[in-house]
């Protein structure tokens, strides 16, 4: 298994502000109600269950992670915010059926190959409420990292040196990810693309609703 | 303290035991200061445990659980854990441990 807390450490938690999208979605979210239990799926170093926690939402983060999980709760504490933290597999989750409003997944579920997606996905289903929502981004075949490393299976490569050494990354296409979500209602899948220091950075978003 | 009982009363509420989604499961508390630091959570169907560690609880299925480091909190707290998980616990118990 890959140690996300050795990745993690050396990769370090300088991402401090949330993502647009995320962003976004909390407003989206505070529209409806402020009332509002809100899981950060792959919670990392805590940028978004913090800022969803600033918005007034209760917030639950989850990850594999004790040192992702640990910095993120002391970074809630120190910011006098309520959160709840819970070490797990993306597999299994720990809750019962449909306890959450809304899932945050960001920058996460694409680490496994399609099976392990394909689960993760029936997960959020079953701990969605009806009507719940899901926020959750995949990497496109036209970013730059595509086909870095060896490809295990169709789409998805495991990279064999660097920082994510052993770390697997699935890159998705359109219709995959609708097939994936044929349970949900799409309400908005759009590709976000932007250059970094040349380089094409390419990821779906995806907003679906149960 | 009322709100902090409340937060842990609010996520007892929602958790299930990963693997057979049994609800409620049972809280066993070891040492608590602002929050729970060490504990237990069990699921009293499968008879699965989930440590609490460093005030986080693990709620690991059994193929990423490290025996080396559950045996020993098992160990450690076995005088307030029930004998039942000591002896018939899930991924391990003290019968079956090394």
């Amino acid at each position: 298994m890959v140690e996300w807390n050795q990745i993690l450490c050396k990769r370090g938690y300088s991402i401090e502000e949330p993502d647009d999208a995320v962003v976004n979605f909390a407003a989206l979210l505070r529209k409806k109600s402020k009332e509002m239990r809100i899981l950060d799926l792959g919670c990392g170093g805590g940028r978004h269950q913090i800022y969803m926690a600033r918005q007034g939402f209760e917030t639950h983060g989850i990850d594999i992670s004790k040192t992702g999980l640990k910095l993120t709760k002391d970074r809630l504490e120190k910011q006098r915010l309520a959160g709840h933290m819970v070490k797990c597999d993306m597999h299994f989750l720990p809750y019962v059926d449909f306890c959450f409003d809304a899932v945050v997944c960001f920058q996460t579920i694409y680490h496994q190959g399609l099976s392990g997606i394909q689960g993760t996905v029936s997960e959020v289903h079953r701990i969605l409420r009806k009507e719940g929502l899901i926020l959750v981004n995949f990497l496109s075949n036209r970013t730059y990292s595509y086909a870095i490393g060896a490809e295990v299976e169709g789409g998805t490569f495991v990279r064999e040196e660097g920082a994510e050494k052993g770390v697997l990354h699935h890159f998705s296409d359109k219709e995959e990810i609708e097939q994936l979500f044929k349970r949900f209602k799409i309400v908005s899948l759009r590709l976000h693309e932007k250059e970094v220091e040349g380089a094409l950075q390419s990821r779906w978003i995806l907003i679906a609703k149960t | 303290m009322a709100e902090r009982i409340n937060i842990k009363k609010r996520l007892m509420d929602i958790l299930a035991c990963p693997i057979d989604k049994y609800h409620p499961l049972e809280l066993h508390i070891f040492e608590e200061k602002d929050e729970i630091v060490e504990g237990i959570i069990i699921c009293p169907k499968c008879l699965r445990w989930y440590p609490i560690r460093d005030e986080i609880p693990e709620m690991l299925p059994d193929e990423l659980r490290k025996e080396k480091e559950d045996l020993p909190f098992l160990k450690k707290w076995k005088n307030k854990i029930p004998e039942k998980i000591l002896s018939e616990g899930k991924p391990f118990n003290v019968k079956s441990g090394t």
